[in-house]
């Protein structure tokens, strides 16, 4: 039962402080180092030049992005003829994999041609990642008290060059091994036993499912994401897509600490972020693996020591699910290996405790970035207990660089309730949703939690997809365009706004004097600090989310089987 | 022209809320 999820976290463990030192190493080099790096730097950057370029950077990726999917039926690698998608659609999509949120309004299989596969979701994901390494760099700079902040283009390609595409490579080739496809042929055709035949979808899968998990992307080739025997085809498999979503946010923290020169403060961070991951994964196999289906009781079904096995995926194995849930949830990647609409109502509020702290190593880059936000607040409310003006790496924490914490951890919470009170209390909602009752809105809630956090995973559940253009006008879709427009300007705004402020943070950190370490110094690098920081996550988040919990997962526990009404 | 005007407008509202972005940076720097 427990073997799984230690063999995955102490694989990724292990493997994460070599690869930090290498992050670090290539990563944080003042000069360039060859005539293409010299071509892409345009000098340094100071917070505000570094924002602009990372967003003018992003404003053309999504005109790009937008207008391959819109010609989509006109261009190459579109053997089996996918027409085009909705328009609301294709700002959904656009923006989904512009901001590494992989959130899917359409099937991969169905809706796209292997060209929008390649050079569409495939590039955005090697892309998107780096971006948001380039701004952990940014911060992590600020922190150390550099003048200028680096290069947002430089940086960018060192981590899509030197990181993502060697480690694709040998992940990639792993999948391969293991039977996951890699072809540009239309799909196979296969004869049943019946005597009919049956189309099987194929296509560049071991290029695209490598990277949706090492840049935690999360956005499958296929529907049905990593359930697919085809995108995760073994039990082994599973184990390295799973080492491979958390490898490189837990590379980030190790780097952190090695660009400080501080690795005490990094140790505190990981072992924090370490023991709620922990703890999240325990929670979702105690209450899902080891407990049985509500759903289920009364019927004649054995659920003795399998649990509840309702949307699970069998060949990994009962607690491959719940481990899976919590990690790619706490990483913001979300690919799943099970559907989490079928999780017990306590176990579904793993998924949505990962998303909602979103800094439990999180996303390439931006995880860390979220964590270090909290960590300006745990600074600040020591400071307040001790009775001296807060201070985190010998720098004064005042007002506005409280003012910058606070706009980028309250962006979070706003994008997630105030759209799921929007569409519980229409129609936009409940006409979307296949359950009725506290259920039903766990699946409206799941949907803008997953939208905010970047995250991309799916409750399932929920009717938003539109399909292809000339799906867009029948009257029933009117609900799924909703979804598109509202989760896709989510998904813009919670992506920016988290890595603008902390960036400026971080610079006006910078801009600031050194204060000398006294005996009255507040230490941050002891494990007496690494347990405030745990209490702030816990509290900070408790307090902005446990009521809408009590409302969702907590009444589907607690109300009338199988689902509370 | 309902398809490309549809189109048009989803482009430009991707486009506006990078915008707002722009605007926030200016915000963070008077905060």
């Amino acid at each position: 039962m427990w073997l799984l999820p230690i063999l995955i976290v102490g694989l990724s463990v292990g493997l994460s402080v070599p690869l930090g030192v290498y992050l670090t190493r290539v990563l944080d080099r003042a000069a360039p180092g060859n005539v293409l790096e010299r071509a892409i730097d345009t000098g340094p950057q100071d917070w505000k030049r570094y924002c602009l370029a990372m967003l003018g950077f992003n404003g053309a990726l999504f005109v790009a992005g937008f207008v391959i999917l819109a010609l989509q039926p006109w261009l190459p690698l579109n053997p089996d003829s996918k027409k085009m998608l909705a328009p609301s659609t294709i700002f959904n999509t656009a923006a989904s994999f512009l901001t590494n949120t992989n959130l899917q309004h359409y099937s991969g299989e169905v809706h796209l041609s292997y060209f929008s596969q390649l050079f569409f979701i495939c590039w955005k994901q090697f892309v998107t990642p780096a971006i948001g390494l380039a701004a952990l760099l940014a911060v992590i700079r600020g922190l150390r008290g550099d003048r200028h902040l680096g290069n947002f283009y430089l940086d960018t390609w060192r981590g899509v060059i030197y990181v993502l595409v060697p480690l694709s490579l040998v992940v990639g080739v792993l999948l391969l091994a293991g039977g996951v496809p890699m072809t540009l042929e239309g799909a196979a055709k296969a004869s049943t036993l019946d005597g009919g035949t049956q189309d099987v979808a194929r296509g560049p899968a071991a290029a695209i499912v490598a990277i949706k998990q090492l840049g935690t992307n999360g956005g499958g080739f296929f529907g049905a994401n990593s359930c697919h025997p085809l995108e995760n085809p073994a039990a082994w498999t599973n184990i390295v897509e799973c080492v491979s979503i958390i490898l490189v946010p837990m590379a980030c923290v190790v780097m952190f600490g090695r660009m400080l020169g501080k690795q005490g403060q990094a140790a505190v961070v990981f072992v924090v972020m370490l023991l709620v991951l922990t703890g999240l994964t325990g929670w979702g196999i105690t209450s899902d693996t080891m407990q049985p289906n509500p759903g289920l009781a009364g019927l004649p079904v054995d659920q003795r020591g399998s649990g509840n096995l309702e949307g699970k995926e069998l060949r990994f194995g009962p607690p491959a699910g719940p481990t899976w849930a919590a990690i790619t949830t706490c990483t913001s990647n979300g690919s799943v290996n099970c559907m989490h609409d079928s999780l017990n109502p306590e176990a579904g509020l793993v998924p949505l405790s990962g998303m909602w702290l979103n800094c439990i190593f999180g996303g390439v880059g931006v995880g860390l970035i979220n964590f270090l936000v909290y960590l300006i607040v745990a600074v600040f409310l020591s400071g307040l207990m001790v009775g001296r003006t807060p201070e985190y790496l010998g720098k004064k924490v005042e007002a506005r660089e409280m003012k910058l914490a606070m706009l980028a951890l309250l962006i979070h919470p706003i994008a997630i309730l105030m759209p799921t009170g929007l569409f519980a209390t229409t129609d936009f909602g409940p006409a979307s949703t296949t359950n009725p009752g506290a259920h039903g809105l766990s699946q409206i809630l799941y949907e803008f939690t997953s939208a905010s956090a970047n995250n991309g995973s799916g409750f399932e559940g929920l009717n938003d997809t539109v399909g292809f253009a000339e799906d867009a006008v029948k009257p029933d879709k009117f609900g799924a365009i909703c979804w598109d427009i509202a989760t896709g300007l989510i998904m813009l705004l919670t992506r920016f706004v988290p890595i603008i402020a902390p960036i400026a943070l971080a610079a006006s950190l910078a801009a600031k004097k050194p204060t000398p370490f006294t005996a009255g110094t507040l230490r941050t690098d002891t494990a007496t600090f690494g347990l405030v920081v745990f209490g702030t996550i816990l509290l900070v988040g408790a307090l902005l989310f446990l009521p809408v919990a009590a409302l969702g997962p907590v009444a589907e526990h607690l109300g009338p089987l199988p689902f509370g009404k | 022209v309902g398809l490309g005007m549809w189109l048009l407008a989803m482009l430009v509202l991707g486009l506006a809320a990078l915008g707002v972005m722009v605007l926030f940076v200016y915000f963070c720097d008077r905060v």
